[in-house]
């Protein structure tokens, strides 16, 4: 268990540069979700820092001490992959024993350890299956007890659920939290799935083009996007973007390709340009008022929420609200749409 | 419904032409006469007389031991090659592959042919060296395939996870990757071992006078006109070649269902 640095670390393959510099320190103890498009470099940082591809510049310290040139097998790392990758000639027992063999674990204590790591994932009765007599979220449990029971420094998860079918899926998330917490192993943990991410983590670091775009606790990356990239990637945003033509109070005026527009927001000066993200739930559609006017284009009901397609004008807006049983627009309706200042975030770009 | 039952025929016909002239060989070992004529009479003559030719017997004890050593080569040349093979980048991995599986696609009687006229070439004896090389050349693809196909169905993430776990490169080959590919090494060599087994042209050609192998033999008896005997010990070969090919059979279909059903079941 221990404080993990990343430090201006780097990975190119031939004039790709998949990871770009990047800086991170996690604190002792807590669970980091590395959440990207495919494509972004978050396997190839975890596959750094678990040592299976050498950085071509920076560095990787666990509490502030390098492991660079520390192979693989003496990381004391713990993985789990996508694929699980249980040995498949092996039992689920001799799959959890094998990491403590090879620390020279021997006789009672390895019993004892290898059947705590399953009593914790509740796999004990199936300690002597192989793995192709288990089910999908089965497997999962014995790989994570297989990572776990070694005790590791860092704890690596890529993509570990994603193999699994949505409600198992959940299940899996909430298991895995509590198991997690009961060990408290620094966890990276790396997902495309923004929701994922959002349940599971302390904190997510946002990774594009190999560079981190932003890090925070799931709160803070979702209400407090930096940029449109984090924005659209975790969770849906309107985007209006343009120069500030007047302030007053909490109405500002831009001036859009498609012409002025007035929406509340908290910060803009006259004559700067700026760019604001507003979450569609953050929306309040009435059919009267001052505000945005525009006219339903679609409605989707998804269940608890209701989602609506709104143009106004060239632009399209979306707004999404509790289901309410009865609709309250319809398609083709004249709406006004309304929200708070402080709702309006203000990107970077 | 027509169509369903036309198209049962075709199989039935083809099969009937494949299989009669087999069974009419195998039950014809059983009769008494000896020009392979009805009406059929059971006998176990035959056998007998084959239990008593030095000639067939010495020839067979020659294509066994062959088939051996064949079969062994190809699971140690054929479990290098895939190892190796894997550290290999882009095209050299192309060309060596292509390198070792050319043989496959060269008709067997112009490489044995070629082999000779090159022994001949360097004014070299021929010998059993010579023969095995063949047979070890002919053989090794069909090894290759069989583990390459069980290469590709491993998770590759198999070795990352064992050095993740602590092990060392050697703990890993020794207890991950070698337990892994066992199945597919032995079935290999069941395979190279039949292909050299019942190898006619290879050995016709390289055979050092004065030593013969069984289908050497059975190819100069039919010059004399053949005894049963021939039907009682192709029967004999075909039991060997079913044997090693159930074992294949048994060992790759239980491994690669297991991996199937096993690992790949989410994906």
């Amino acid at each position: 268990m221990s404080e993990v640095t990343l430090k201006n670390l780097t990975k190119v393959y031939g004039s790709n540069t998949v990871v770009d510099h990047i800086d991170l320190t996690v604190a002792d103890g807590t669970l980091t979700s590395i959440l990207g498009p495919s494509g972004c470099g978050k396997t190839t940082t975890l596959r750094m820092i678990a040592g299976f591809e050498v950085p071509q510049d920076g560095d990787i310290l666990f509490d502030n001490v390098s492991v660079r040139a520390t192979p693989v097998h003496k990381r004391g790392i713990g993985m789990v992959f996508q694929s699980y990758a249980l040995f498949p000639h092996m039992t689920v027992y001799q799959n959890v024993a094998y990491g403590l063999e090879q620390r020279k674990v021997k006789g009672e204590e390895l019993k004892t350890r290898v059947m705590e790591a399953l009593e914790m994932v509740h796999m004990e009765d199936y300690a002597s299956r192989k793995p192709r007599q288990l089910s999908g979220g089965q497997q999962q449990r014995v790989a994570l007890a297989r990572a776990l029971v070694i005790r590791p420094r860092v704890l690596l998860l890529d993509e570990c659920l994603s193999a699994l079918d949505k409600k198992l899926r959940v299940e899996m998330q909430a298991e895995l939290r509590r198991i997690l917490e009961e060990c408290g192993v620094t966890t990276f943990f790396v997902t495309h799935d923004q929701e994922e991410a959002m349940t599971l983590s302390d904190s997510i670091v946002v990774m594009n083009n190999g560079m981190i775009e932003q890090t925070g606790t799931p709160a803070e990356v979702y209400e407090h996007p930096k940029n449109r990239f984090v924005a659209s990637f975790l969770g849906k945003a309107n985007f209006f973007g343009g120069k500030v033509q007047a302030a007053e109070g909490e109405r500002v005026t831009l001036e859009t390709e498609h012409g002025p527009l007035t929406i509340p927001a908290l910060h803009g000066a006259p004559g700067e340009q700026v760019s604001y993200a507003v979450r569609p739930e953050k929306i309040e559609l009435s059919q009267e008022g001052d505000g945005l006017r525009g006219i339903v284009e679609s409605v989707v009901y998804s269940g608890s929420t209701t989602s609506f397609r709104v143009r106004c004008g060239a632009m399209e807006i979306l707004t999404e609200e509790r289901s309410s049983g009865s609709q309250a627009h319809q398609r083709g309706d004249q709406v006004v749409l309304r929200w708070p200042a402080d709702a309006a975030i203000r990107l970077e770009d | 419904m027509k169509k369903n039952l036309g198209s049962k025929a075709f199989v039935l016909l083809a099969l009937l032409y494949l299989y009669v002239p087999i069974f009419v060989l195998m039950v014809m070992g059983f009769n008494e006469s000896r020009y392979n004529s009805l009406p059929f009479s059971f006998t176990l003559k035959w056998y007998q007389e084959l239990a008593q030719d030095d000639v067939l017997l010495t020839a067979t004890r020659n294509s066994l031991l062959i088939a051996l050593v064949t079969g062994l080569a190809c699971m140690v040349l054929g479990t290098l090659f895939i190892l190796g093979h894997q550290a290999l980048k882009n095209k050299g991995k192309q060309l060596a592959r292509s390198f070792v599986m050319m043989p496959m696609s060269i008709p067997w009687l112009i490489l044995g042919l070629s082999l000779l006229l090159m022994i001949r070439a360097v004014d070299l004896e021929k010998n059993l060296f010579f023969v095995l090389a063949g047979h070890i050349v002919i053989s090794l693809p069909y090894t290759l395939l069989v583990l390459e196909a069980r290469v590709q169905s491993l998770d590759q993430t198999l070795e990352d996870m064992s050095s993740s776990l602590g092990a060392t490169a050697w703990t890993t080959f020794r207890r991950v990757t070698f337990p892994a590919l066992a199945p597919a090494i032995v079935a290999g060599g069941f395979l190279s071992f039949m292909i050299s087994f019942d190898n006619f042209p290879i050995s016709y050609f390289l055979m050092p006078a004065g030593i013969s192998t069984l289908p050497i033999e059975i190819q100069s008896s039919i010059k004399f006109g053949f005894t049963p005997e021939i039907n009682a010990i192709s029967t004999v070969i075909i039991g060997i070649s079913l044997l090693c090919l159930a074992v294949v059979g048994l060992i790759m279909g239980k491994t690669f269902l297991g991996m199937i059903g096993g690992n790949k079941k989410n994906v």
